[in-house]
């Protein structure tokens, strides 16, 4: 176990080494399949010993599986905090879980598909990919659902087929969603109506690193509303088509932003890349937003370096259990800062 | 980009302002943004008890942003107000946007029938079907339950639903024939 949190500090996750396509703006993809066994209550639901009996009732059904058998099998509860943080920053299990880790399990599948039982619902098929590929997303989530589904039987209605603790699932319990950085369209001033009409379409837009309405360093989340009255192939055709097109705004607008000003843009990203490489401290807010500026500047062709996979990574490399990890001690606000800068300077050094 | 307040630093906060009537994007530095005495937008530390965020969590779609439109106190069809099953008692969801367990959907069906439409504008589900409850592993199984379902929608009228599983009988069969999506080309839709 203390090898996968090595690796998980020291390595490149497969779904962020922006090998993918449209790596330029979209980070990476995720689909995920909810389900839920039929006699027990959902996870928010239940008791102490309730979750106990169904983490028991999985780990056994699971375990029934060969690739599951295989797999790295976290139990949250056994964590120490700061792992159970590492798991948050790398967006594997929801921060609510730190402060109720127990009968909690993640499964490693493989570098990019993991099996999250008792969070939200009893059981998330969960696949990750480079970039913008939401049918490969599927893909892997569906064939971890065929090797499972005889095992757990999962509660499914013949009117609104799977069921899940929220009713926002139903159906077919799947949520497509991307990472994008949006800076074009934010910079542009596009990035509300583009928001709004994304809405209209059933999508959800949110920002990753946000305070009320403020969006930190233009990275966005965009994920499907509706999973009931389509099938898994046309969520994830409409979810290309309409995300397609918010891809091809984000690059007009890059593209505009870069014809009509070019010195500006050259300016910009050279003057956040120089607080990058002097400062001796910066907070984490600050990191991203400078970071998002760097970011435009290596997909426009204005900087070569960092690669965009490093940039991928630093967001969560930046965070406070990454930092402590790497310095293998507690880090109070100051130490945390000074960890962050030392680590970003790095990154850009001799650039 | 520059700030919109002092002209002089660099901006580094996006802000929204929305009056009532208008909204309205400013860009800030980080003094001007604490000037404006909203802490919401002062950049903090994560150490400093404000977390940028949970990160790309695999709990975060269903909780957030999703407003069910369920009004306990809305007038409703008669039915039970608790799950035998598990005791959750419908005023519930109001708050917590989810349902105690499987069963609910049972127990509550007359009525959240309406809020199922509401949320996903469809009524009945079009896509996978598990083995089990199928009968038979193959997608000949699932393409015949659907022409189950496709006579049922036509019966009850629901054009627009028997229109879609018509659709997605063609692509099951279609699928069975060996051809599927793939993620070459964003912006363009499958098969078409």
């Amino acid at each position: 176990m203390r090898e996968f949190f090595a690796d998980l500090v020291q390595r490149m996750p497969a779904w962020l080494d922006a090998s993918g396509p449209e790596a330029g703006i979209v980070l990476s993809t995720r689909a995920r399949l909810a389900r839920n066994l039929r006699a027990f209550p959902f996870p928010h639901h239940a008791s102490a010993v309730e979750l106990a009996t169904v983490r028991g009732e999985l780990g056994r059904r699971l375990g029934e599986c060969p690739d599951l058998a295989a797999a790295q099998l976290l139990e949250l509860g056994e964590l120490e905090d700061r792992e159970l943080r590492l798991l948050v920053e790398c967006g594997l299990v929801g921060a609510d879980l730190v402060s109720q880790p127990q009968s909690r399990a993640l499964y490693a599948v493989s570098e990019d598909r993991f099996v999250l039982v008792n969070e939200e619902d009893h059981l998330q098929l969960i696949a990750l990919r480079s970039g913008f590929a939401p049918n490969s997303a599927l893909d892997a989530a569906m064939d971890l659902d065929r090797r499972v589904e005889d095992l757990i039987d999962p509660a499914f209605d013949e009117e609104w087929g799977y069921l899940t603790a929220s009713p926002a699932g139903v159906g077919t319990g799947l949520r497509l969603s991307v990472l994008l950085h949006l800076p074009g369209l934010v910079l542009a001033g596009e990035i509300e109506k583009i928001c709004n009409a994304l809405g209209q379409l059933q999508f959800k837009v949110q920002g990753l690193y946000q305070k009320g309405r403020s969006v930190r360093g233009a990275i966005f989340q965009v994920s499907n509303l509706v999973c009931l009255g389509q099938s898994e192939t046309e969520m994830a055709r409409d979810f290309r088509f309409h995300l397609g097109r918010l891809i091809q705004h984000e690059r007009n607008a890059r593209d505009q932003l870069l014809a009509r000003d070019p010195v500006g843009v050259e300016d910009m990203v050279h003057r956040n890349l120089a607080i990058l490489r002097s400062a001796r401290l910066i907070t984490s807010q600050e990191a991203i937003d400078r970071l998002s500026h760097v970011r435009l500047g290596v997909d426009l062709g204005v900087v070569a370096a960092p690669g965009l996979d490093c940039l991928n990574e630093v967001y969560r490399r930046s965070r406070k259990a990454h930092l402590e990890a790497l310095a293998d001690r507690k880090l109070d606000s100051k130490a945390l800062s000074q960890a962050r800068a030392d680590y970003l300077r790095g990154l850009v050094q001799g650039i | 980009m520059i700030c919109q307040v002092c002209g002089t630093r660099t901006a580094m906060v996006h802000l929204e302002e929305f009056d009532g009537a208008e909204r309205r994007h400013l860009w800030l530095c980080e003094i001007c943004a604490q000037a404006r005495n909203d802490d919401r937008f002062v950049p903090q530390d994560e150490d400093e008890g404000q977390s940028v965020g949970s990160g790309e969590t695999f709990g975060s779609f269903l909780d957030q942003g999703f407003d069910p439109g369920f009004d306990p106190e809305a007038p409703v069809h008669e039915g039970p107000e608790f799950c035998p099953a598990c005791g959750f008692e419908l005023v519930q969801l109001g708050t917590t946007n989810r349902l105690g367990c499987p069963t609910c959907y049972e127990t509550f069906r007359d009525r959240l029938r309406p809020l199922l439409v509401r949320i996903h504008h469809h009524s009945s589900h079009l896509g996978r079907i598990p083995r089990r409850t199928l009968g038979e592993p193959s997608l000949d199984g699932e393409i015949a339950r659907h022409r189950v379902a496709l006579e049922k929608a036509i019966v009850a009228e629901r054009y627009e639903d028997a229109a879609r599983m018509r659709d997605l009988i063609s692509r099951l069969e279609s699928e069975r024939r060996g051809t599927s999506g793939r993620d070459e080309t964003p912006g363009t839709p499958e098969g078409s």
